[in-house]
């Protein structure tokens, strides 16, 4: 017999100042199966969860329904109350009548107390027929995948291997170091990016829990928290690094130049390379694609042939160079995963007003880093790439890819304001005949020292920076015109400039959609993966056991990022520190009796949760893996005989809930 | 304000985006017309607008200096629709007969003469000269002046004239 009691939560007057909760509190005691109910000014408080245990005790309630806000904040809150007072907490339901009510419905409050009223009828016609529910418990496999190599997932890895996790650490380059790597140096200290990022680099590459793994990408995930498995392709490396020793005599030999995306197209690379000196893994991989070997290869049966070349082959000390090699293609278990694939730049050849890419002389602000830093193509010389000579006046463009509806990139990319101010120092630095302009809508100098930053640039380096965004550049007798409004001023101005660099913004790294969908996470209209709460769970994603950091997410500067990687270890390592987990018993479940065995269920489940079972009068009937199962209730309507049954939301369950408002 | 310019002003915000602008300067820094003539700036032109000084736009001479190249429409980067507001505006600014008068001398011309270039002695000679037929200077006047004064062309020229009979009398 069920002994229903019945909790209508004040919530200070965000629901007392609608509904009129005494006559809400009448209402509920006279429906069938309700022996108590009270008010509470905020049930949600010590001295309110206090109450319930007390009227539970008092009045020997075997279900509990609390009237007040959205099981989304509360659920578990009161579930863990209704447990201390003795009641399995599955036999607990929340109306709600706040966001579903009061906030809603402040125009009509006669009515509002008659909707929450009806709320309250459905749960306590629910609650009756709620069952006790037992959790489940799964194990965890104690490894972590961190997906990126650059400094998010350095830092990561790092932490969780320090915390004595096994790390498997995939990188889709031949070298982790990612886009910090190609900075020269960082704001506003002026640190040496290299510098400060190599040491986490080797200690990676030398660290006995991470396993590293270049040069390969994640092609598929399934299983859940505590217990994914996952498809790795290792992209074939055609030069067997077990053996290689690192000389670099291939790559010193290589004839085959193509330009270096590491350098962003400003130098060339071999075809056997490393990207930089400090890569790690300090060995090289061939790029098939341009290989002259390869190229040979795929001209047979032609007439005239290409050389063989095979250089690398004949020179290496080592025997290490395989041709042959081929894609290989891996499973692992893992418990955990951070996702840290960062960003990319913004490619400016969107806008042709500034030329889209057709003057040489206009850069964007990753290739500048590179012309900047000692061991870019130039070897620090800051020159034009059209002529070599060196640049007078460079103009800045702000917002490049960033403010902007037109592209598609309406989001501010929170970095540019900063990286120009500290480009147009280093400029100064390089040569101080140098005059630097900048061109910016606002300037975003918010954190720790940074407005004091753009301050420098503008009064110890003279650096020029003129309100307005730039409409124009076009080239004239070898200069580049700039045009642009000063609109402090009030006038349009115009800038002769020998270098123009444009600041592109970031944007989520090719691919990182497609990744995500493997993952089965969300992300938004940019390609950002969606955090599963923007303010208070910011590196997790809405699938558990998966987590993010860095840029993945949205736009951010180094320590932030730096941040994310030891925040997501840090959430990773309390995953891993479990022995076991605990498995929503809200899941769905057969009756094999009714089950006619079409598996129809299998095909809609996106959680690959329901396989097939045997029966022993011969039958097959579907088979639902609870730990896998996240309740969604998909395979509940697809099932034509009615076998399936969601835990926690029965059919009968649902339809007294409908016959409690409809009579 | 009177109330036409302010239905128009709430159209304007939200089919051509106006409050969205945040005031960069690409449309000022881009507009040939600007370049020519600094006291022309779009910029400052929404800017009024977006501060409640729509009279003030309605009522300056520079309104009219727009080519509707619509090189700002094409560049800014919020989507406003610069080009688009400000023929809406000049369409309010000539229904209250404020246009340039050289414009206002053409549609007189067309109203009275037919052809916004009138038949002239010389172009008559000349029509000749080349076996062109002669041209009836009547001919069709009658329906063109009942199109123009059943359309909006009729409130831009009595507006106008009103405004003419005003200053002179």
């Amino acid at each position: 017999m069920a002994r229903v009691g019945v909790f209508i939560c004040h919530c200070g007057s965000n629901i007392a100042g609608v509904v009129d909760c005494a006559a809400v509190a009448s209402a509920a005691r006279r429906m069938p199966g309700v022996v108590h109910a009270e008010e509470n000014n905020y049930a949600c408080s010590e001295v309110g969860q206090a109450a319930i245990r007390t009227a539970i005790k008092e009045h020997r309630l075997n279900r509990v329904v609390v009237a007040s806000c959205s099981p989304r904040m509360h659920e578990p809150t009161f579930r863990r109350t209704v447990a201390m007072a003795g009641l399995n907490r599955y036999l607990m339901e929340m109306a709600n009548i706040r966001e579903h009510v009061s906030w809603v419905h402040g125009d009509d409050k006669p009515a509002a107390t008659g909707k929450a009223i009806d709320s309250v009828r459905m749960a306590v016609a629910k609650v009756i027929r709620d069952e006790r529910l037992t959790p489940g418990k799964v194990g965890i496999t104690k490894r972590a995948l961190v997906i990126g190599g650059g400094i998010a997932g350095i830092q990561a890895a790092l932490d969780i291997a320090n915390a004595g996790h096994e790390v498997i650490l995939v990188e889709r380059e031949p070298t982790i170091g990612g886009r910090m790597a190609q900075l020269d140096k960082t704001f506003p200290t002026l640190d040496c990016s290299a510098c400060i990022l190599t040491p986490r680099m080797v200690e990676v590459g030398q660290h006995p829990k991470i396993r590293l793994a270049t040069t390969a990408q994640v092609e598929k995930v399934s299983g859940f928290v505590g217990n994914f498995e996952v498809t790795i392709r290792h992209r074939a490396k055609r030069v067997d690094h077990s053996v290689c020793t690192g000389c670099g005599t291939c790559w010193q030999k290589c004839p085959e130049k193509v330009p270096s995306e590491f350098d962003s197209g400003l130098g060339k690379r071999t075809c056997i390379y490393i990207p930089f000196p400090q890569a790690v893994p300090n060995k090289p991989v061939i790029d098939w694609a341009n290989c002259r070997y390869q190229r040979y290869l795929a001209a047979s049966g032609a007439e005239k042939k290409p050389p063989q070349c095979r250089i690398c082959e004949k020179l290496c000390p080592a025997g290490a160079i395989r041709f042959q090699d081929e894609d290989s293609v891996v499973t692992e278990q893992v418990g955990a995963i951070v996702v840290s694939t960062g960003f990319q730049a913004f490619d400016h050849s969107a806008y042709p007003e500034y030329g889209g890419g057709r003057y040489k002389d206009v850069i964007s602000c990753l290739q500048l880093e590179r012309l900047l830093c000692a061991s870019g193509p130039t070897g620090g010389e800051v020159v034009r790439p059209s002529d070599g000579k060196h640049p007078k006046t460079v103009v800045f463009v702000s917002c490049v890819g960033s403010r902007d509806d037109r592209v598609g990139r309406p989001y501010c990319s929170k970095v540019c304001c900063m990286y120009m101010a500290k480009q147009t120092i280093l400029l100064k630095e390089h040569d101080p005949e140098v005059q630097a302009y900048v061109f910016y809508i606002d300037i975003r100098a918010g954190g720790k020292d940074f407005e004091e930053f753009v301050r420098r640039s503008q009064e110890e380096y003279g650096a020029l920076w003129l309100r307005g965004r730039v409409a124009k550049v076009y080239e004239e007798d070898g200069k580049l015109i700039v045009r642009g409004e000063d609109s402090l001023v009030g006038r349009p101005v115009e800038v002769a400039a020998d270098l123009v660099v444009l600041a592109t913004g970031i944007e989520p790294s090719a691919g990182a959609d497609a990744l995500a969908r493997t993952l089965g996470v969300s992300y938004n209209d940019y390609g950002f993966i969606v955090e599963a709460h923007p303010k208070l769970r910011p590196l997790e994603s809405n699938t558990d056991g998966i987590f993010l950091a860095g840029t993945v997410s949205g736009p951010r500067d180094i320590p932030e990022t730096v941040a994310q990687g030891s925040g997501a270890a840090a959430k990773v390592i309390g995953l891993l520190n479990q022995d076991e987990l605990v498995t929503d018993p809200m899941v769905s479940r057969v009756d094999p009796l009714r089950c006619s065995g079409c598996l129809s269920c299998r095909e809609v489940c996106p959680f690959d949760a329901i396989g097939s079972e045997l029966l022993r009068d011969g039958r097959t009937a579907a088979k639902v893996n609870e730990s896998s199962c996240k309740g969604c209730g998909l395979c509940v309507v697809t099932c034509r005989s009615g076998a399936m049954n969601l835990r926690g939301f029965t059919d009968q369950q649902l339809l007294a809930e409908v016959v409690a408002i409809t009579r | 304000m009177n109330e036409e310019l302010e239905l128009l002003l709430q159209e304007l915000a939200l089919a051509e985006k106006v409050r969205y602008c945040y005031q960069c300067g690409t449309c000022a820094g881009g507009c040939p017309v600007a370049g020519a003539e600094p006291s022309y700036n779009p910029r400052r032109m929404l800017e009024a607008l977006a501060r409640g000084e729509g009279e003030a736009v309605l009522a300056a001479d520079e309104l009219w200096l727009c080519t509707l190249c619509h090189t700002c429409l094409e560049r800014c980067p919020q989507g406003v629709g610069l080009s688009h507001v400000f023929t809406r505006l000049k369409e309010i600014a000539a229904a209250r007969g404020h246009l340039p008068e050289s414009l206002l001398a053409e549609l007189q011309t067309l109203y009275s003469a037919g052809r916004v270039i009138p038949l002239s002695g010389p172009i008559k000679r000349r029509r000749a000269q080349l076996g062109l037929p002669a041209v009836d200077q009547q001919s069709g006047l009658a329906d063109l002046r009942q199109i123009v004064e059943a359309t909006s062309l009729g409130r831009v020229l009595a507006a106008a004239r009103a405004k003419g009979e005003e200053k002179n009398g």
